[in-house]
């Protein structure tokens, strides 16, 4: 029997992904972990690795397909043997024949209309009594999409007598209800099928539903101009930039340290770390090092806001905001609290050179308190940033200018730089934002400080 | 069918009187059951009626009064037996366990034993953790006795003589709480309750409880309860513990697709583990849509204090709770 291919769920909140490249094609025998094709998730790009070893039957996607997650993008298996046209309904993994003990033909026949949300309980077992087992048999339908409504969503009779196997939203139910369309003949665009508002409002009027690459098509067609689909990154970064601007109560303040000494310091270490690492310090690195120790001198600075309270977190994870053609991401340099410089040009070259190559992973990209955005490298003076949320303050780090200043008494010329904290004012006030700043100007003007 | 009102025990009596008159080989031996009328008042009357010689007042020897019953049982009489309180079966064990109980089958059928031991059971009464068990689930467990439980007058009435008839022995558990219960009794002398026939106390579409003994009125009470919030529950009684008819439950099962069992006896051990057992191996298994309950004592000696003796025993509002909480309305 032939295997599918699916668009996997590589983390929690992974909904979606977009097929970049297939590495294989149609015909192309593969073993047990080749990579076959390599997909974008929300956030990074990874290869999809074979399951088992085989032949590629069937490749259903097409690069640049954005696609649910467990969608069936292909299939291998043996060559020569028969599989379906078209991808069948989102059944997602393969256990779930031995749950369901269903013949293949009848899943087969079932395409088209993709299954809704499914209730699995750890093992990938549903919980389910043996009642709704039996009857779930007899009307075919999969106790995964049933959600159960007793202990531990144990699905019972009643769960699968009221199930419907069309997954609607609530608004959508009810202006099906109104207007007298059949969700059945309804065709959902939303998660995993699920039919929407619009989708049933398309139903009332004359025009026909059109998919979400036909709507972009149709729209570049009226206007005249080329639409970017908002999905993928840029859409996670669009919803997540607004709902940290709607969560917090940002303040930013700025202040100008003399980088003199740190370029001084820089440079004495340059050639030692290079020839004994192989690795190049930056100022960032730098930044890094003092930033910890100012969180640490400032833990408020370094907290977390929960629904509970403001989490005092016990290590400093330094969030580096790192911009690429695709879009903005964040790696995490996790304790920095207990690394040595040199531990953190280590850490900071390699997440960094794995981030720009997109091979950094989900797990990689969260659990930051606190985030660094450095702009200088692009002669930025000075900018704010969006917080990281959950992270309660950001600092944005400008590129660092020869300027006259006065020293004791008389002008010269020294290497400044602008340094903006914006932080969460329901987390801390200005007070304890601008002690922070000073401590980190002190620690850049005078690095010997970090030594204490 | 004519019927007179009468309580548990004189439905009691008039079975065994009945009995004896019909069957000169139905003798009755316990302790205190002659001139005394026994100790409950059971078998008031019954000496002057029969003579000392079917009527017989035994020595405070349990382990006398199940070894001479065997006996007499397998040498051609109907002995009925009685215990005082269930709790002394303990010191009659061996005959009842190792003789009784084996004789037909070691004996290769040519032996019958056609004795009844008579257990006034259960607690209720405040005589203390030696007086007020319920040890049915015991001799449930000894291939070759039968185990009755008889939960109203006429059952009493009806059951005993079906025991008294067999040709096994039976062990017939009356609760001490139901002794003074009135009910319509028949008082036709044939009117017989065969045994190993599990009956339906009340229907009911959403749930099947299984309960026996005085715990049962319990029931009753907390069903009448849930019937107003939409709970329809099946009530069966098994009356006979052993060989029980499993095919009534079984079946009432199917239809509900929820069981509970309900009773006095400690939980550990008790029928309860026994019948949800059988549910689940049954073809009814694949009609549960939650899982079997247990409602049952618990795993404590029955406390003398009034307060504690009656939380130690599944009540009204515990039944209810665990009605609920099956039904998901919890």
């Amino acid at each position: 029997m032939a295997t599918e291919i699916i668009m996997p769920k590589a983390g929690m909140d992974m909904v979606e992904g977009t097929v970049i490249k297939w590495l294989v094609k149609e015909g192309d025998k593969v073993e047990t972990g080749d990579p076959i094709l390599e997909i974008l998730t929300d956030k990074v790009n990874m290869e999809v690795e074979a399951e088992t070893s085989g032949t590629i039957l069937k490749i259903l996607a097409d690069e640049g397909d954005v696609l649910p997650v467990l969608t069936v993008i292909g299939y291998m298996g043996e060559e020569g043997e028969s599989v379906p046209d078209a991808a069948p309904a989102q059944t997602g993994s393969k256990k779930e024949d031995e749950v369901q003990d269903e013949p293949v033909e009848t899943k087969e026949l079932k395409t088209e209309k993709p299954e809704p949300e499914t209730y699995v309980s750890e093992g990938g077992k549903v919980r389910a009594t043996p009642a709704a087992r039996f009857l779930a048999r007899e009307k075919n339908i999969d106790l995964k999409a049933v959600k159960g409504s007793g202990p531990k969503g144990r699905v019972h009779v009643a769960d699968v007598e009221a199930y419907k196997s069309v997954k609607a939203t609530p608004l959508a139910a009810k202006i099906a209800d109104v207007e007298n369309i059949d969700l059945e003949k309804v065709s959902g665009t939303g998660y995993q099928g699920k039919i929407t508002k619009d989708d049933v409002l398309s139903k009332t009027s004359p025009v026909e539903t059109v998919g979400k690459s036909e709507k972009t098509a149709a729209t570049e067609k009226v206007s005249g101009k080329k639409l970017i689909p908002l999905v993928g990154i840029r859409k996670i970064i669009a919803e997540r930039m607004i709902e940290s601007q709607q969560k917090a109560a940002t303040v930013s303040l700025t202040i100008e340290a003399d980088m003199t000494a740190s370029i001084e310091l820089r440079s004495s270490l340059k050639d030692r770390i290079l020839k004994e690492k192989e690795l190049k310090i930056t100022y960032t690195d730098l930044m890094i090092m003092a930033v910890t120790k100012s969180l640490q001198k400032y833990p408020l600075v370094n907290a977390t806001m929960t629904d509970e309270g403001i989490l005092m977190n016990d290590s400093v994870n330094i969030g580096l905001a790192v911009g690429l053609d695709s879009g903005l991401m964040v790696p995490v340099i996790n304790g920095t609290d207990k690394m040595t410089l040199t531990d953190i040009v280590a850490s900071r070259t390699d997440v960094v050179t794995r981030t720009t190559k997109g091979k950094i992973t989900p797990a990689e990209l969260q659990g930051s308190t606190f985030t660094i955005s450095n702009l200088g490298m692009f002669d930025t003076v000075s900018f704010t940033s969006i917080i990281n949320q959950p992270n309660s303050a950001i600092l944005s780090v400008g590129t660092i200018l020869e300027r006259m200043r006065v020293v004791d008494g008389e002008p010269k010329v020294r290497s400044v730089m602008n340094m903006t904290l914006t932080m969460d004012h329901r987390v801390m006030d200005g007070v304890e934002g601008a002690k922070f700043l000073q401590y980190l100007k002190d620690l850049l003007e005078e690095p010997t400080l970090m030594l204490l | 069918m004519e019927m007179k009102e009468m309580t548990y025990k004189e439905a009691i009596n008039l079975a065994m009187s009945e009995e004896m008159r019909k069957d000169k080989n139905v003798i009755f031996i316990g302790e205190d059951i002659g001139l005394y009328g026994g100790a409950f008042g059971v078998s008031v009357g019954m000496l002057d009626e029969f003579g000392e010689e079917r009527v017989r007042d035994t020595p405070i020897s349990e382990a006398v009064i199940t070894g001479a019953a065997a006996g007499a049982a397998a040498t051609g009489l109907r002995p009925i037996a009685e215990m005082m309180f269930s709790d002394f079966i303990t010191i009659a064990m061996d005959n009842l366990v190792n003789q009784a109980a084996k004789m037909r089958y070691m004996f290769g059928g040519k032996a019958k034993v056609p004795m009844t031991l008579r257990l006034p059971t259960g607690s209720g009464t405040g005589a203390a953790a030696q007086h007020t068990q319920s040890l049915e689930a015991w001799l449930c467990h000894v291939p070759g006795l039968k185990v009755v439980s008889a939960s109203s007058p006429a059952e009493a009435k009806g059951l005993l003589k079906a025991a008294i008839r067999d040709d096994n022995p039976v062990c017939f558990f009356e609760h001490k709480i139901l002794y003074k219960m009135k009910g319509e009794v028949p008082v036709d002398d044939e009117y017989i309750l065969p045994l190993g026939q599990s009956y339906v106390r009340k229907e009911g579409t959403d749930l099947t409880i299984v309960t026996y003994g005085t715990i049962l009125y319990r029931v009753m009470e907390a069903v009448e309860a849930v019937e107003k919030d939409g709970i329809s529950v099946e009530v069966i009684d098994p009356r006979t513990l052993y060989p029980m008819d499993t095919e009534t439950i079984v079946e009432s099962v199917k239809k509900t697709g929820r069981a509970m069992v309900v009773h006095e006896a400690a939980k550990t051990g008790g029928l309860g583990g026994e019948i949800a057992a059988m549910i689940s191996e049954s073809e009814a298994f694949d009609f549960l849509d939650a899982p079997v309950v247990r409602v049952a004592g618990l795993d404590t000696p029955i406390p003398y204090n009034r307060n504690l003796e009656e939380a130690v025993v599944p009540s009204v509002e515990m039944i209810k709770d665990a009605i609920y909480k099956i039904m998901n309305r919890k």
